[in-house]
C-alpha cells in the first residue's frame, strides 16, 4: 500500500522540525531541513517513513553543522564589521534567550548518543524506532534515556543555579 | 523479583500507555504493587522524564506553522509552485497605494514624466561597502556613480549561462502598456518590495538605497498585466543549499564570508538564486542557471522588464557577470561599481 505522505507530513512535520531545531538552532534553517527530508522521502518512497525521516533529518542536521563550522570560520574573517547593530534586547527577549542558551549548554553536555536518544524520545518515536534509528539494543533504550534524562535535569538545573547566583 | 533497574523503570513510564510485551508489563506491575523503594523510584523517573520534556519544550521553535504539503511537492519537482495568497489586508494597502500613484500618475506627465522614469531607473543613492570593510573598498567620492550599466551579454555560453536582457520582449510588451490603472498597480508592488528589499538590507546599517521614485511609473513603460506579475512573484521557491545544488547540478556560487540568508529556485526553470548581506547590511543577489537551459534565464530577466519589477530591482544595482569554471553567474548589488568589482573577484563555486 502506498504511503500517504500528506498525512505523514502532517502528522510529522512539527516533530521534525523540532527534533532538527535543537540541532541546529535556527527556525527557519529547522523548517527548510525539514522540507528537504520530505523532498528526498518522496523520491525514495521508504517502507517505515517515519524512522526514515527521522534518519535522514540527523544526516542533514549533521552535514549542516559541519557547514556552520566553515560558515563560521569565514564569518570570523569580517569580525570586526558587525553586520546589524543590535539593539539591547528587551526582559523577556533576554530570558527567553538565557533559557534557551541552558537547553543548549545541557543538551551539548550530554554525550552524543544521549542526545540522540533524547531527542528522539523527545521527537515521539517508540524504543524500537529508537533502537533501529541509533543502532542500540533495544534493551538498552531505556537504560540510556534514563541516564540522559537524569544528566539534562542535573545539567540544566545547575546552570539555573549559577545565572540565578549571578543574577 | 529483585528490584527494577533504570531501564526497566524508564520503559514502565514510556510504555505506559503502550505496553511493549504484555508478560514484561505484567511482572513489573506485580513488583511494583509489592515494593515501596520501587514505587518511589518510578515516581521520581516520572518527574525527571517530565522535567526534561519541560526542559526541551523551552528550546522549541516559537511557531512551527505547517506549510501546505503542495510546497514540498513543488520543491520535489511533483507540481508547479502554487501561487501565494495574500492576506487581505495587503489587498487594501495595494488599493490605497494605486490611488495614490494614480493620481501622481496622471498629474506628472512630458517631460517631469521622463525625469521621473529616469530617476527611477537611475541610482538615486547609492550603497557603499565601508571602505574599512575587507570585502571592498569603494572611495567615498564614487558614491552616486551610476550603477546600472554592467547588464550581462546575451547567453551564448556552454552549459550554464545566467541573466540578459531582453530588450525586444520589454518594448513589445509596452504596447500593452495602456492603462494608468496597470501602471499604478506595478507602482504598489514595486513600493510593496521595496517596502520589504529595505527590511531585508536592515535600516540599522544606515547604508541602504534610498527609495527610488517609484510610485508613479509612466503608463507608456513598465506597465504590465497584473495577473502575469502576481504570477511571477509567486515563482521564487525558498529552498536548502543541497536542493539549489542539485538544481544545478553542481556547486552554487557565493561570496564567501557572507551570510546567506536565502537559497531560491525560479520553478520550473531551474534557474538558482542566492542572497547574501553586506557587511553594509545591503543585499547581493546572485543569479545562475542550469545546464542545458539557458533560455530561461534570459526569459526570466526579459519578464523582470516587462513587468515593471527592473525598477525597484535594479535602481541603486550595479550588476555584472563572471565566469567560474565555464559557467556564469550574475551579481547584482546595491553598491557602487568599483564595490561590485571587488565582489565579483570573490565570487567563488
Amino acid at each position: 500500500m502506498p504511503t500517504d505522505w500528506s498525512a505523514v507530513y502532517r502528522s510529522t512535520f512539527p516533530a521534525l522540525v523540532r527534533f532538527l531545531y535543537r540541532k541546529v538552532w535556527e527556525a527557519d534553517r529547522a523548517q527548510d531541513l525539514a522540507q528537504e527530508v520530505f523532498v528526498r522521502a518522496l523520491d525514495h518512497d521508504p517502507d517505515n517513513p517515519r524512522a526514515w525521516l527521522f534518519a535522514v533529518a540527523a544526516n542533514l542536521a549533521r552535514d549542516e553543522a559541519r557547514t556552520a563550522v566553515r560558515r563560521r570560520r569565514h564569518l570570523e574573517l569580517i569580525k570586526n564589521e558587525p553586520l546589524t547593530a543590535r539593539a539591547p534586547a528587551p526582559d523577556e527577549e533576554l530570558e527567553a534567550r538565557e533559557r534557551l542558551e541552558r537547553v543548549q549548554a545541557a543538551l551539548a553536555g550530554l554525550g552524543e548518543r544521549d542526545r540522540e536518544v533524547l531527542l528522539l524520545w523527545d521527537a515521539g518515536l517508540d524504543y524500537d524506532e529508537i533502537a533501529a534509528q541509533t543502532g542500540l539494543a533495544r534493551g538498552a533504550i531505556g537504560t540510556t534515556l534514563a541516564r540522559a534524562r537524569k544528566r539534562l535535569v542535573e545539567a540544566h538545573d545547575a546552570l539555573e543555579g549559577n545565572d540565578a547566583a549571578l543574577g | 523479583m529483585p528490584h527494577l533497574d533504570d531501564g526497566q523503570i524508564a520503559e514502565w513510564i514510556d510504555a505506559a500507555d503502550r505496553p511493549h510485551g504484555q508478560t514484561a508489563h505484567d511482572e513489573v506491575a506485580d513488583h511494583l504493587r509489592q515494593c515501596t523503594v520501587c514505587r518511589e523510584r518510578v515516581e521520581e523517573a516520572r518527574a525527571i522524564a517530565q522535567r526534561a520534556r519541560a526542559i526541551l519544550g523551552a528550546a522549541a521553535p516559537a511557531v512551527t506553522d505547517v506549510p501546505p504539503f503542495d510546497v514540498v511537492l513543488a520543491r520535489a519537482g511533483r507540481i508547479p509552485a502554487r501561487r501565494t495568497t495574500r492576506p487581505t489586508w495587503r489587498w487594501l494597502a495595494w488599493a490605497a497605494t494605486v490611488v495614490i500613484a494614480g493620481g501622481l500618475g496622471w498629474y506628472v506627465r512630458g517631460a517631469e514624466l521622463q525625469q521621473s522614469m529616469h530617476q527611477a531607473q537611475a541610482p538615486t543613492s547609492v550603497a557603499r561597502i565601508d571602505s574599512a570593510a575587507p570585502l571592498a573598498a569603494a572611495p567615498a567620492e564614487q558614491t552616486g556613480r551610476g550603477a546600472v550599466g554592467g547588464v550581462a551579454p546575451a547567453p551564448t555560453i556552454e552549459g550554464r549561462t545566467t541573466v540578459a536582457p531582453a530588450p525586444a520582449r520589454q518594448e513589445a510588451k509596452q504596447a500593452r502598456a495602456d492603462r494608468p490603472a496597470a501602471a499604478a498597480k506595478v507602482a504598489s508592488q514595486e513600493a510593496d518590495a521595496l517596502v520589504r528589499d529595505t527590511a531585508a538590507r536592515g535600516a540599522a546599517a544606515g547604508v541602504v538605497a534610498a527609495p527610488p521614485t517609484v510610485a508613479a511609473p509612466s503608463p507608456s513603460r513598465n506597465a504590465v498585466e497584473p495577473v502575469a506579475a502576481e504570477e511571477r512573484a509567486a515563482e521564487w521557491l525558498v529552498i536548502t543549499r543541497d536542493a539549489a545544488e542539485r538544481v544545478l547540478g553542481g556547486p552554487v556560487a557565493t561570496v564567501p564570508g557572507l551570510p546567506v540568508t536565502r537559497y531560491e529556485v525560479l520553478i520550473l526553470e531551474s534557474v538558482v538564486r542566492v542572497l547574501q548581506v553586506l557587511p553594509s547590511g545591503a543585499q547581493l543577489e546572485l543569479l545562475e542557471a542550469a545546464a542545458p537551459k539557458s533560455e530561461p534565464l534570459a526569459a526570466y530577466a526579459g519578464r523582470e522588464r516587462e513587468q515593471g519589477r527592473t525598477a525597484f530591482r535594479l535602481v541603486a544595482a550595479a550588476q555584472d557577470t563572471v565566469t567560474l569554471d565555464g559557467v556564469r553567474v550574475t551579481v547584482r548589488a546595491a553598491v557602487t561599481p568599483d564595490s561590485l568589482k571587488v565582489l565579483m573577484g570573490k565570487v567563488r563555486r
